[in-house]
């Protein structure tokens, strides 16, 4: 038994002196653009597309999407939730995780740059090992993140980041208004992040949807402002959510935390197993 | 209740209702009647600035005695400590005047907003920035 676990301790002995003799630290970031920043999103809170009215925000939904939309804003006009699935504390997913709700730290690696989403705690991983989509990864919210460097103006440094985003699990919409997603959940996200010509501390993210609940891929640009001074601050989803599911119905926890109608007229839940 | 709070309250909806965009991430806030807000003045029970909203527990009293502690919604400690706040700005015992947009249901519930929120004297619960 000693034996054995000496021959595992060995084992990982060598492979962190494998790992440590081919990675470098620090990493040479010579090449990278400097975005190693918190940023702030400009626009409206919330809103996927920042550039349209919050209910008609330019979907090219299908037909049965269209009729699921509608039918979610009938449903939130009496106080319910509609197709938004995010008020239990389900996390966002992609595309909605670019919303920006409250600031977002970004951490550029040669091989990996993560953003740091404060809503809600959430993170995006974005390989650039040069990795291939893997076969058997298990769907997430957040998808499985590819990107690629680009040097566009040919000064021998990155000033572009292309993200293909696939594998996902859902629900999903894209944001408050219950905008939804295809329940097939075979959407692929593609993202151009870059900084503005205008503006050298906005970052720009020009996302591309194609999913099955649209009839083409729909593209929408979102802005975020660099933050020099930047603020932290904590913000886990399950501390205290008074908006609770039960069957197919939202209702609210009141302040003495007994159950709340959070419809107009709307009934209690099914309470047959209260004996 | 929600009527006899209705009766006493005031009504500022046609003001209101160019400001009352209520904070939108986690949730719609369809629940909340923004095109009927009311006001609603009380003593606080609870400040839970926590995430991922941050509520105010209002006991409200009625103009026959009868009461309700409210549970009402406000934005995220994220968004209000960029506005200087933090959990020690209102503490219980302070007393309010809120204009809030009811729960649609008519449960003693509702949403509000830092710029419709005072301490019943008037005083700002936390002074603007410069």
């Amino acid at each position: 038994m000693r034996y054995r676990s000496l021959l595992g301790v060995a084992a990982l002995v060598g492979t962190l002196a494998a790992s440590t003799a081919a990675a470098q630290w620090p990493p040479d970031l010579s090449k990278f653009p400097d975005w190693n920043y918190q940023w702030y999103r400009v626009g409206p809170i919330g809103q996927y597309n920042p550039a349209t009215p919050r209910n008609n925000q330019g979907a090219p939904l299908t037909p049965e999407y269209q009729k699921i939309f509608e039918d979610n804003i009938e449903d939130v006009k009496q106080g319910g939730q509609g197709t938004d699935p995010t008020y239990t504390c389900l996390p966002d997913g992609m595309p909605r995780l670019m919303n920006g709700i409250f600031p977002m730290e970004i951490i550029v690696t040669p091989k990996m740059t993560y953003f740091l989403i404060e809503y809600l705690m959430q993170q995006r991983r974005i390989y650039t090992d040069g990795r291939t989509m893997p076969a058997d990864a298990e769907p997430s919210f957040g998808g499985y993140s590819i990107g690629t460097w680009l040097d566009t103006d040919g000064d021998g440094k990155y000033d572009e980041l292309r993200v293909e985003t696939r594998n996902f699990k859902g629900p999903r919409a894209y944001d408050p208004s219950g905008l939804p997603l295809h329940k097939d959940n075979k959407t692929v996200v593609q993202e151009r992040f870059y900084i503005s010509k205008d503006n050298p501390d906005h970052l720009l993210d020009e996302i591309t949807t194609t999913d099955n609940a649209l009839t083409r891929p729909w593209t929408v640009v979102k802005t975020f402002r660099r933050e020099r001074n930047a603020i932290f601050s904590e913000g886990y989803c399950a501390v205290d959510n008074p908006h609770v599911k039960i069957g197919n119905e939202n209702y609210m926890l009141g302040a003495d935390g007994l159950l709340m109608p959070a419809k107009k007229g709307q009934k209690p839940p099914d309470l047959r197993y209260f004996k | 209740m929600r009527s006899r709070t209705q009766t006493a309250a005031l009504l500022t909806a046609g003001i209101l209702l160019a400001t009352s965009g209520a904070v939108w991430g986690h949730h719609s806030f369809a629940m909340f009647d923004q095109e009927h807000p009311i006001e609603v003045v009380g003593t606080v029970t609870e400040f839970r600035y926590s995430s991922p909203h941050v509520y105010i527990l209002l006991d409200v009293k009625a103009q026959d005695g009868a009461g309700a502690v409210w549970l009402l919604e406000g934005s995220s400690p994220s968004l209000l400590l960029r506005d200087g706040w933090n959990g020690s700005s209102i503490k219980p015992g302070d007393e309010l005047r809120m204009t809030i947009d009811p729960l649609r249901s008519g449960a003693p519930g509702g949403a509000w907003q830092v710029t419709r929120i005072k301490f019943k004297d008037g005083r700002p619960i936390v002074a603007p920035k410069q």
